[in-house]
């Protein structure tokens, strides 16, 4: 029986369930009756792919199949841990719904009608496509967009070296604003040393559920052993709120004033580290004369925490410092003024002195790897589609800014774009304003995706690519930089088992097509030899092979920037309360409040956030965790349901100014009033994606909006109407 | 830009105006200024890799030089001076102008003030 | 080096547990526990009202009771308790009468329609055996769950149980539970 039977017997009931469980479990019906002398049980170390953590996992791999992934108690970045995800990643490798086969569409886009075709004719056509665009708009008529991989640089490389200069990555979605923020206060992004931390404040991050890092791991160990205070912010009641010691279902967008408060009481009662902020900060002067007339009083307004609260807290915060932290976060895609805030949490844990401290932030330390010398191409000539030169000239030129690129592209200016290559993103269902995102897709000549399901922009493709997972792959060594950097290494658990490839494969079966397999010359076992080359033990390989991972004992150092002569990257060289350079880009060099929009009457701000189960837009179909939310729902608290007459469980529309959908009710008191939540992930288009039909797409109520310095999409700002149906 | 268009009539121009620059420029070291940002930072990163880091690494001869070890003013003037190994020799004897011109702009780039956001992944 | 025979268990702080369920989906990767059912599993309780809020989160499983009633209701002796208190289910022996099903206090063991037996947790006895730790226990994030070997002094959760204080589910029941909820 095919794959499609065993799908088809899942729809009909129990039986069906288990066979398509068992299979899914890595255990093939076929092989259990036939086996009787048992194979070797095989302890394989890889890293995990199922987010963006990297955990160290050891795979039990019996005949050649997957039984289970244990985890790999060698990696300090994942303290022998594997959470519900990358235990999960059975079921990503044995998805019967995977791509298994290059394909083609023979209909019209999103038709859902496919022809399985060979790799050759497969790359023949993508690289036809992109080349009749080049000849007609030139090579910046192709974009190039991608989320983060160990492998996803040699995707970057080949739309460099075709001479694209229009390269979107994810952190335009997610990390800009917090990256910029801090990049420009300090020259880095550092990490947040939770272990030690003595007083921790977070604005939403939700790390005890939205993933699971070593942040997570010390955040519980520190608040329930007592050693670490807990003070969160967030309208809605996450579980970081229920382990939290305080939480304050501060009113949405205001982080900022509650920050500039903190400030206001810190200077003004000159709880500041005065010694640290003469020696290595620049600004201090104009930042305490700005902050004067952000009164907690006027914060509680704001905030609608008291007033009480906001000063014990800066006091407290103060007094715990340097063991004090205002974490930064990682999804800033909030508000339209995320990056002001995040400058403010930067300034504020700048002048209590918590950098490069023990239980502050710490600048991240790495370890060397060697570099592979591969031939470097022409940078591209023409500038950006989404003119980033001249609407954000701060943000990271590399990672552009998708909504403003996409309001471009739609208009076909500067200049026309007709050919979207996509890798491991799913733009459809994970941008805002999908009618948006579809208008552009349908203006494209081309379409070409590089997944490993049929995502639902995969489903409106023209060609699809399949890459084979992280259980077949061998990539790339690849450094996690932190407070203990590691070296992790993935390789293959199984052999592929169906006829996919690794990314380098498939952009090199595209860049020969394309004149330009002289860049990308050298295989995956010559790119890892150079890089392990730098590792410090004697046969740096085999040490990988065999443990997956390296760590070096010399890890945590403190201290090693809090030297007089060290020069920060920055304009100044010093750590920059006032900005120069958001000066000199005509930018509040200081962060300035500005009261988020007020929720219309009768209408709701909706909010978004993670579960520990999911991966934003790419795990939800997978059985073993969609079993813990079958569809999404839409969070509202009692008192307004009641008002609207929805009672749990109702079917609700839900309507923005981009569009509107139906999804279930959950009634709860975990929220604001004024907000409704939502889970992303679901109301998928792609009839692959079966188990992720259910429930609503958070992309098509979204509406465009974007912070002016980063360029980050303000995924917040959006206010829906609620009714009964 | 809708200049863009325009130009690629106009290439004949551009070619022989280029020309005669590629020509001043052979006759004449590096002036500091514009010139830095203008190159090809690709090919600067490996030309500052293939020719400069065998040598300026950790322990070794020259020191341990990165990007970070000057300033874009003082990578700038580095290399109007054009000169190497306390000015025993020039810069050209490792890599012709153009080359020079590119490794430039890769470490005014990321120089120790440059502005460079970081980000998530490469 | 104790000479007394082993005697397994599995001590909770269930204050640090987040509910992630990386407890239930490692269990139902190691033990094949199809969709639908599961041996162990998170109990929530949300209190109070907004914006007081409270939420606590307590993973539960088969407790390998002293006297399990399950073991003693079991007609073709298919549930057994091994020496070293793990409750384990012959399966070959299972004729699916349930009567173990309605005797657990704890409502911990369920029926597999496509088997007709009846399954539990058994504390991942093959892992056991092989000096390994159960799925659960190995996986946790944070660090929810203290197994080992109560008669043994030097064990974790021996010196655990000694220093904390702690209560069992449905003590009133009478067989004894095995999972020590950390106060």
């Amino acid at each position: 029986m095919n794959r499609r039977g065993f799908l088809k017997l899942a729809t009909g009931g129990a039986v069906g369930a288990t066979l398509l469980q068992a299979e899914a479990c890595g255990m093939p019906l076929r092989q259990q009756k036939v086996a009787k002398v048992p194979a070797p049980r095989l302890e394989i170390p890889t890293t995990c792919d199922m987010c963006v953590n990297k955990c160290s996992l050891i795979a039990i791999v019996q005949g050649g199949v997957v039984k289970k992934l244990n985890p790999n108690p060698e990696n300090p970045k994942s303290r022998g841990m594997l959470c519900a995800r990358g235990n999960a990643g059975i079921q990503q490798l044995y998805d019967p719904a995977r791509i298994k086969h290059p394909m083609m569409r023979t209909g019209e886009r999103g038709e859902g009608k496919w022809k399985v075709v060979s790799w050759d004719e497969a790359l023949d056509f993508t690289a036809q496509k992109l080349l009749a665009v080049k000849e007609k708009y030139g090579p910046q008529g192709t974009l190039w967009s991608s989320s983060e991989s160990f492998q996803e640089q040699f995707f970057r490389n080949l739309g460099q070296a075709f001479g694209s200069p229009n390269s979107v990555r994810h952190p335009t979605l997610c990390l800009a604003s917090v990256n910029l923020a801090y990049s420009l206060t300090f020259g880095t992004v550092p990490s947040f040393d939770v272990q030690n931390a003595r007083y921790i404040i977070m604005s939403g991050a939700n790390r005890l559920e939205s993933f699971i890092t070593p942040d997570t791991m010390d955040l519980v160990a520190s608040t329930t052993d007592r050693k670490a205070r807990l003070v969160y912010l967030d309208p809605r009641f996450t579980k970081t709120a229920a382990k939290a010691d305080e939480w304050y279902p501060i009113r949405p967008g205001t982080d900022l004033a509650f920050i500039l408060a903190m400030l206001n009481v810190i200077i003004g009662e000159n709880r500041y580290d005065k010694e640290f902020v003469s020696t290595y900060c620049s600004g201090f002067e104009q930042l305490a004369e700005h902050v004067k007339q952000y009164s907690p009083d006027w914060a509680a307004e704001e905030t609608q925490i008291s007033s009480k609260h906001i000063l014990r807290v800066a006091r407290e915060f103060s007094d715990a410092a340097p063991r004090a932290m205002y974490y930064a976060g990682r999804r800033s895609s909030w508000y339209r003024d995320d990056f002001s805030m995040r400058r403010g949490q930067a300034i504020l844990n700048a002048i209590i002195g918590n950098w490069d401290r023990q239980g502050g932030m710490v600048p991240n330390a790495k370890v060397e790897l060697g570099e592979l010398m591969f031939l470097p191409w022409d940078d591209p000539t023409a500038p950006r589609v989404d003119e980033l030169d001249r609407n954000f000239p701060l943000a990271a030129k590399g990672d552009g800014v998708y909504l403003r690129l996409r309001e471009n592209v739609i208009a076909g200016q500067p200049y026309p774009v007709k050919a979207w290559m996509v890798y491991k993103q799913d733009p459809v269902s994970g941008i805002p304003d999908q009618d948006k995102t579809l208008q552009m897709l349908r203006q494209m000549d081309f379409v070409g995706v590089i997944d490993i399901q049929m995502s639902d922009t995969a489903w409106f493709a023209d060609v699809i690519l399949p890459e084979s997972t992280y259980l077949e792959r061998l990539d790339p060594v690849e450094m996690l930089a932190g407070i203990r950097p590691v070296v992790v290494y993935r390789q293959p658990v199984v052999k592929p088992l169906y006829d996919t490839k690794p990314l380098l494969e498939i952009v090199q079966g595209v860049a020969k097509r394309l004149n330009l397999s002289q860049y990308f010359d050298y295989t995956m076992e010559q790119w890892i030899a150079e890089q392990v080359k730098a590792l410090p033990m004697d046969l740096p390989l085999e040490y990988l092979k065999k443990h997956g991972v390296y760590s070096s004992a010399q890890f945590p150092k403190y201290g090693t920037t809090l030297t007089p002569d060290h020069r920060f990257v920055t304009k100044s060289g010093k750590i920059e309360l006032l900005s120069r350079r958001l000066q000199e880009a005509g930018y509040d060099p200081l962060p300035i409040y500005h009261p988020p929009t007020q929720v219309p009457e009768g209408q709701f701000r909706l909010v978004l956030g993670r579960h520990a189960f999911f991966t934003h837009a790419s795990t939800t179909n997978y059985p073993w965790l969609n079993s813990f939310s079958t569809e999404n729902t839409l969070w509202i608290h009692p008192k307004p349901a009641d008002s609207l007459g929805i009672k749990d469980s109702d079917r609700i529309e839900v309507a923005s100014g981009s569009g509107s959908i139906r999804i279930k009710a959950r009634v709860t008191p975990k929220i604001r009033p004024d907000c409704v939540f939502m889970q992303h992930g679901f109301g998928k288009h792609s009839p692959w994606l079966r188990l992720a039909n259910s429930g609503g797409s958070d992309a098509q109520l979204l509406e465009t909006a974007w912070d002016k310095v980063s360029g980050g999409a303000a995924m917040h700002e959006t206010f829906v109407k609620v009714r009964k149906v | 830009m809708k200049g863009f268009s325009r130009m690629r009539k106009d290439i004949g121009v551009l070619t022989v105006g280029s020309l005669v620059l590629v020509g001043l420029l052979a006759l004449v070291p590096l002036t500091a200024s514009p010139a830095g940002q203008k190159g090809n930072e690709t090919k600067g990163k490996f030309y500052f890799k293939q020719n400069c880091k065998s040598c300026h690494v950790k322990d070794a001869q020259g020191g341990e030089i990165t990007p970070l070890s000057k300033t874009q003013a003082q990578w700038q003037a580095y290399f109007a001076k054009g000169k190497h190994m306390k000015g025993t020799e020039t810069l050209t004897k490792y890599l012709t102008p153009e080359q020079l011109n590119d490794a430039l702009t890769f470490l005014y780039n990321h120089a120790v003030d440059s502005p460079q956001p970081e980000t998530c992944g490469k | 080096m104790t000479n007394r025979p082993k005697r397994y268990a599995l001590a909770i702080d269930a204050k640090k547990c987040i509910d992630c369920k990386a407890c239930v989906v490692a269990c139902r990767a190691e033990n094949g526990v199809p969709l639908g059912k599961s041996r162990n599993w998170i109990n929530e309780e949300l209190r109070g009202d907004w914006p007081k809020l409270m939420e606590v989160f307590e993973p539960e499983q088969c407790h390998h009771c002293e006297e399990p009633a399950c073991v003693r209701v079991c007609p073709t002796g298919a549930s057994y308790q091994r020496p070293d208190g793990v409750v384990a289910i012959n399966r070959s022996e299972c004729v699916g009468c349930r009567y173990c099903m309605i005797a657990c206090p704890y409502d911990a063991r369920f029926f597999r329609d496509d088997l007709g037996v009846v399954e539990k947790c058994d504390l991942c006895a093959r892992r056991l055996d092989r000096g390994e730790l159960p799925a659960c226990v190995e996986t946790c994030p944070s660090k929810v769950r203290i197994f080992g070997d109560l008669n043994d002094p030097t064990s974790e959760i021996h010196q655990i149980l000694e220093k904390r204080q702690y209560r069992v589910k449905k003590r009133e029941a009478g067989t004894g539970p095995q999972i020590y909820y950390l106060l």
